[in-house]
Parts: C-alpha cells; sequence; structure tokens
C-alpha cells in the first residue's frame, strides 16, 4: 500500500466524520493555543523586561570593586593593580577589562574650560585606559578615539559635556556667585539641542584649583592671572573625540575619558597647591574596575569567578537574572495550566478514534481478510490521530496570533495605562516567535501520536474472522 | 495440472467451557490447480472452519495445509496476511463490501493493498466491472444496489487482483434463484478464464452442480469426495 493512498484513507475517514473530527480537532485547538498564549506572555515579559533594563543599565558590563575580605581559599584579596587586570582579562568571555577612577570633579579639584571664558561643571574626569575604549564598546558620536602614543592629555568628551558651564571671566556678582549659561534642552525627547561650548572646535585647558574658604567655592581667579603658581600646570587638552553617552554608564554622559597615567600627575599637582586638602597618592591600585563579557548570559559565570577571587562586583544582569527566575515560574505555571487542557484534548482524541475503531471493526475485518498489512492500518490510525492533532495545532497557531494581536493592540495600552506608563512606544507583552508556532505543532501533533497508541494498537487486534463474521 | 492444496491430517477442536468439540476430524485430500471444487455439507459440518483454515484466518489444532509449496498453519499473522494479499480472492455471502466508498474503489482495493497505483488500479477495477455487467454503476455506493449487484461487486472484487485461489462461502445464501443462476455462471466463468482455482463453500446441492468436484462433509469428517457426471447426476436421478 502506498503512503498517498494511506494519507487518502485517513483524509476520507476524517471528513466523513465532519461534527466529530471538528470537536476532536476544537478540543486539541484550544490546548495548543492555550499553551502558545501562556508561552507567548512569558515571552513577551522576558522581553520587555530585558529592553526595560537595557535602557538604564548595560548588561554585558560588570562592575568590580574590592573592600578587601578573603577568597575562597581564605587567603588575601589582591589589590586591583595593572597586573590583576590582566588577569581579569585572562578569564573566559571577557573581552575587555578598564579601571575607573573618578575621584576629581572638574568644576570643584579642577577646573576644564575654553579660551572663551567658559569653565565646565558637574563633570567627572574620568581615568581609564584610554587606549581600551573602543575593544571595550564605546561608541563615538563624532571625532575619534585616542591613537597610541598620542599624549595623555588627549580626552574623549561625554556627550553633555558642557550642558552647564561658568563664565568665570566675568568674576563673581553681588552674592558671591558666577554667571552661568546653560545647553537647551528639549523636554519631552530628553534631547539637548544647543550647547554655550563647541566640545571639538574650542581650545580647551586643564588646571587644578584651590579652595576659596570664605566661600566654600572653588577659586577660578587663578585662571586670569599668568604669575599665579597654578599656570606651571596650566595644560592644554586635545579633545579628540565626544561619546555616544548612554545613561547606563554615566560617565559617558557626563565625564570626560583621560588616561589613568595624566590622573597621577594631576594628584601631585594638587596636593602641591592644596597642602590643607591632601588626596591619597595614586599607587597603581585601582577601587572600581569595569569588565566588559562578550554575551550577557555569560555574566553570571564570569562573575561566579570574581567573586571566588574575593571581589565584590555587581551587574545589571545579576538583577535581570532574579526577574527572569520569577517570570520563568510565572510562565511555567501558565504553561502547565495550558497543558492541563491539551491532556483533556488527548483524551478526546483516544476517545474519537476508539469510536471509529468500533464503528469500522468490520470494515478493518475486511481489509485484513483482503491482504490489508497489520503495520498499514496501524499507521493508518496513528496518521488519522496525527492529523487531528495536525490540524489543531495549525488552527490553534491561527487562533493564538489573533489572540495575541488583540493582546497587544488593545490589552496591551489598557495594561500599560494601569501602570501609569508613558507609553509613547507600543508594548508587546504577547510575542510568539516562529520557533515557538513550529514547537506548539509539534506537541499537537505528539500529542495526537501518543493519544493513538492505544486505539491504533487496539485496531490492529481486532480479530478478521470475528469481524467479518458478526454481522 | 499442479496440485494447488494439499490438506494433510488436518484436525481442528474447540473448547467450549470445559468440553472439547471436534470440528473437523483427520480431513486429508488435494485439490487441483484450476479445479471448482465444493465443499458440500448441512451446517454445522465444519465446512466453514475448514474454508477459514484454507484461507489461514484460523490455525488447526493438528495437521498440515500446503498452498502452493507454502504451509499455511505455520504462517504468522503478518505473513498470513501478505500471502493472502498476493494468492488469495474472497467472495461472501454477506457479500462484505465497504459501504462508505464506491462499487469502483471496492473493486480496486485489492490492488490498492498490493500497492498498484490509483490510475493502473481503477482501470482494472473498471474493466473487472464491466465484465459483471455493472460498467454504468462504478460510481454507485453499495448500498444504492440490490443483492445480485453487490454479488457481482464482490466477484469483481475477488478476481481483480487475478488470485491463483478464490474463496466463496455461500456465495449466493442471499439471493433468489434467478440471481443464483447468474451469480453461479459468472463465477465459474471468470474462473475458467484465468484458469484460477475456486473453492465452493455451500449447503445447496444445486449449487454443487456447477464444481468440478463435490467433497461432502458431515460433522467433520468427508463422507464423499466425488468428480462431476458421476456422483450428481445420480443424485438427480434419485430425486
Amino acid at each position: 500500500m502506498r503512503a498517498f493512498d494511506i494519507i487518502r484513507t485517513c483524509l476520507r475517514n476524517l471528513t466523513k466524520r465532519k461534527l466529530r473530527t471538528t470537536l476532536t480537532v476544537s478540543g486539541v485547538l484550544i490546548g495548543t493555543s492555550a499553551i502558545i498564549v501562556m508561552m507567548s506572555l512569558g515571552i513577551g515579559m522576558d522581553r520587555e523586561m530585558t529592553k526595560m533594563i537595557e535602557e538604564w543599565a548595560d548588561l554585558t558590563m560588570i562592575e568590580v570593586y574590592n573592600y578587601g575580605g578573603r577568597t575562597d581559599q581564605g587567603g588575601e584579596v589582591a589589590d586591583i593593580t595593572d597586573d590583576v587586570i590582566k588577569e581579569f582579562k585572562a578569564l573566559k568571555n571577557v573581552t575587555s577589562v578598564m579601571p575607573v577612577y573618578t575621584n576629581f570633579y572638574v568644576g570643584e579639584q579642577i577646573a576644564v574650560y575654553n579660551t572663551n571664558g567658559k569653565a565646565l561643571q558637574w563633570t567627572p574626569l574620568v581615568g581609564v585606559y584610554m587606549d581600551e575604549l573602543e575593544n571595550f564598546g564605546f561608541k563615538l558620536k563624532e571625532g575619534r578615539f585616542k591613537q597610541p602614543g598620542e599624549p595623555n592629555t588627549t580626552v574623549l568628551f561625554g556627550s553633555e559635556v558642557g550642558e552647564y558651564v561658568i563664565l568665570f571671566e566675568e568674576g563673581i556678582d553681588q552674592w558671591g556667585n558666577y554667571q552661568y549659561e546653560y545647553a537647551e534642552r528639549d523636554w519631552d525627547t530628553w534631547e539637548l539641542l544647543s550647547f554655550p561650548v563647541d566640545h571639538m572646535g574650542d581650545e580647551w585647558y586643564i588646571i587644578p584649583l584651590t579652595m576659596d574658604y570664605n566661600t566654600w567655592r572653588p577659586d577660578y581667579s587663578v585662571i586670569d592671572s599668568p604669575t599665579a603658581p597654578h599656570m606651571d600646570y596650566n595644560e592644554q587638552l586635545n579633545v579628540v573625540g565626544v561619546i555616544e553617552g548612554s545613561w547606563s554608564f554615566y560617565e559617558t554622559v557626563r565625564g570626560i575619558f583621560i588616561d589613568i597615567s595624566y590622573i597621577k600627575g594631576l594628584i601631585e599637582a594638587y596636593n602641591e597647591l592644596n597642602p590643607d586638602n591632601q588626596y591619597a597618592e595614586f599607587d597603581g591600585v585601582y577601587n572600581n574596575v569595569r569588565i566588559r563579557v562578550n554575551d550577557m548570559d555569560n555574566v553570571v559565570a564570569v562573575e561566579d569567578e570574581l567573586k571566588a577571587m574575593g571581589y565584590q562586583t555587581w551587574s545589571a544582569n545579576e538583577m535581570r537574572e532574579n526577574m527572569r527566575q520569577q517570570i520563568m515560574i510565572i510562565q511555567l505555571l501558565l504553561a502547565a495550566l495550558a497543558a492541563v487542557s491539551l491532556f483533556v484534548a488527548a483524551m478526546n482524541i483516544t476517545n474519537t478514534m476508539i469510536m471509529a475503531i468500533v464503528e469500522r471493526t468490520k470494515e478493518i475485518g475486511i481489509m485484513k481478510v483482503l491482504g490489508c498489512d497489520v503495520g498499514k492500518i496501524r499507521i493508518m490510525f496513528l496518521g488519522e490521530a496525527a492529523a487531528i492533532g495536525f490540524l489543531g495545532g495549525v488552527a490553534g497557531i491561527i487562533l493564538s496570533l489573533g489572540l495575541s494581536f488583540i493582546i497587544n493592540n488593545f490589552l496591551g495600552t489598557l495594561f500599560m495605562g494601569l501602570m501609569g506608563g508613558g507609553g509613547s512606544e507600543a508594548i508587546r507583552i504577547s510575542v510568539i516567535p516562529p520557533w515557538l508556532a513550529l514547537m506548539a505543532l509539534g506537541i499537537a501533533m505528539a500529542v495526537g501520536v501518543v493519544a493513538g497508541l492505544y486505539p491504533a494498537h487496539r485496531s490492529v487486534k481486532i480479530s478478521a474472522l470475528a469481524a467479518i463474521s458478526h454481522e | 495440472m499442479g496440485t494447488m492444496i494439499s490438506v494433510k491430517n488436518l484436525i481442528k477442536i474447540y473448547k467450549v467451557g470445559s468440553e472439547k468439540v471436534v470440528a473437523l476430524n483427520d480431513l486429508t485430500f488435494d485439490v487441483e490447480q484450476g479445479e471448482i471444487c465444493c465443499i458440500l455439507g448441512t451446517s454445522g459440518c465444519g465446512k466453514s472452519t475448514l474454508l477459514n483454515m484454507l484461507a489461514g484466518l484460523e490455525k488447526p489444532t493438528r495437521g498440515e495445509i500446503v498452498i502452493g509449496g507454502q504451509h499455511i498453519e505455520k504462517m504468522n499473522e503478518v505473513k498470513v496476511t501478505k500471502f493472502r494479499q498476493k494468492n488469495v480472492g474472497f467472495i461472501f455471502q454477506s457479500y462484505n463490501l465497504l459501504y462508505g466508498i464506491t462499487a469502483l474503489e471496492n473493486v480496486a482495493m485489492p490492488l490498492m493493498f498490493r500497492g498498484v497505483r490509483k490510475k493502473k488500479r481503477e482501470k482494472i477495477a473498471f474493466l473487472m466491472l464491466a465484465m459483471v455487467g455493472l460498467a454504468k454503476r462504478v460510481r454507485h455506493k453499495p448500498t444504492q444496489m440490490s443483492g445480485g449487484q453487490q454479488q457481482r461487486v464482490g466477484i469483481a472484487r475477488a478476481f481483480a487482483a487475478r488470485p491463483k485461489i478464490v474463496f466463496a462461502d455461500e456465495p449466493t445464501g442471499n439471493l433468489d434463484s434467478k440471481t443464483t443462476i447468474e451469480v453461479m455462471e459468472l463465477m465459474v466463468e471468470m474462473c475458467r478464464r484465468n484458469n484460477q482455482t475456486l473453492i465452493l463453500v455451500t449447503h445447496d446441492k444445486d449449487i454443487a452442480a456447477y464444481a468440478d468436484r463435490t467433497i461432502r462433509l458431515y460433522d467433520g469428517y468427508i463422507v464423499s469426495d466425488e468428480r462431476k457426471n458421476v456422483e450428481i447426476k445420480q443424485e438427480r436421478v434419485l430425486t
């Protein structure tokens, strides 16, 4: 018997009992779409959550701190030096390691100013490995990265550096305040429209400041007096580029990136000028190191290794994993609920098939007597059950695509409204990736086949003799 | 002509409760190829049991059945089904057609089991139906046909795959006398055309008249085994 004939026979038997087939298929349809929709909610939640976290956090970055403590073996935790950083970099899945030194704030201990008389405010001076920035995944808004061999006065600006500047040449007013100027911001998109400074066009200088203890303000007057001792430390900065800022790494928005080697000299200069307010000398030990991991799924493993070495770590991924586990539990519960309906559908299929076999006992007997292979009879019934599963699966996919559409377009906005979300971006609570649809179809067919096993076995056991002799 | 069927010391015992009923008691006979052989007997004499055993639908308690050199009693269900598919055609008293499909599809069914393509098998089935005089009814379902027509479909089906042996179990049991004659003549003609062996099981002596040879069974024993022209004519004189 040819495969095509078997398929034809299956379909004929299914179409002969249209109502019964439709009802049985509906059972599978409900089960399949329940599973798809439930799973799609979990997937949608996971995606929304990941997207949300990505907006304010960098999921492939780990921050490492050293607060002392012990290693897993009970040894002393090694200070984070350049050598330890090399060890970090040798860890599996780590693509880049960078120390971050941010003790100095521009506008407090130091001044960065241009020749137009404007000095930057609210700007951390970030000591990093300048040659590692590109490898670490920084993106540029304009300009270029520092080339190896360029002097350590080569810097990159964060994207919003210069949002607020002091006009130090105007001096202080009658209340002791400096005049200032700030950028225009579009408060809807949160974008800066114009800067009071030209990042790459202006001529920039850096100088350590002293504190005016009467006003508790840094004293900018030194900049305009060429005889002041400060001028020994007045150096021109070479701004080669502006970083594409991201709030997941605050300094890329507000900071000035400079080579860590420059910071060392800066501390010495500052301490010399401020004998009453000393900074600890830079001894080659970092407190904060950022590690870039190749994939967010490997972050936990890298973190575990770092913890075993005795360091404290923080990553947004840790939080994401926690939330993800909660979502997974919800998803499993929902899927289990849906599985119940699929189980009912399976019993329904078995019942339908047993009825079909009872009705067709005589027919099966005749076929056996006329020489139809026993195996083909089994395949025929399994095929019928699988076809019910397949039809239910396909219908289930179609139904759940519709349900998903409704959920996303109507319930989604309702949901966001309840949560008080802005709703500028459409939220997709239910996501059906192709693999989910295919998996559901596979499950539906498998359920059909499994449900058909016993009836098919029964059909094979029918005695040809008894079947043809009973009227 | 060679021996088609060879039965040796065939015994069948049924257990009914604690009692043993001997249905067939040590039967031994041969059937030649191309022979039309009638197994005649009253109801309960064991003739249907014998037919079932020859067709491999039941297993004998003891004894041998060799058809075309193959031992039927030693085959498992899968093998015996395959054997039937290749060598055996069936005609039943109650026709045993499938009522959900057309006459054409019914006749083509044994060919389908053999793996013949749809186009080819339906062509053969059409020719067979034309041969039994139902060319105009090929698309009808058996429910729309009279008993005689249904049995002709049954005959077309039995011969469609050109089996070496055709078993007919009371083929005219549900038919009136006029139709009986038509059906019997048709069966004999079909058989003769391809030199096929026909085993005819009946309780009707008139039917036996169409056979070359008649084996009479009584309570599981062979009581007579006679060729045509001798025994049958004598009986007619007697009645």
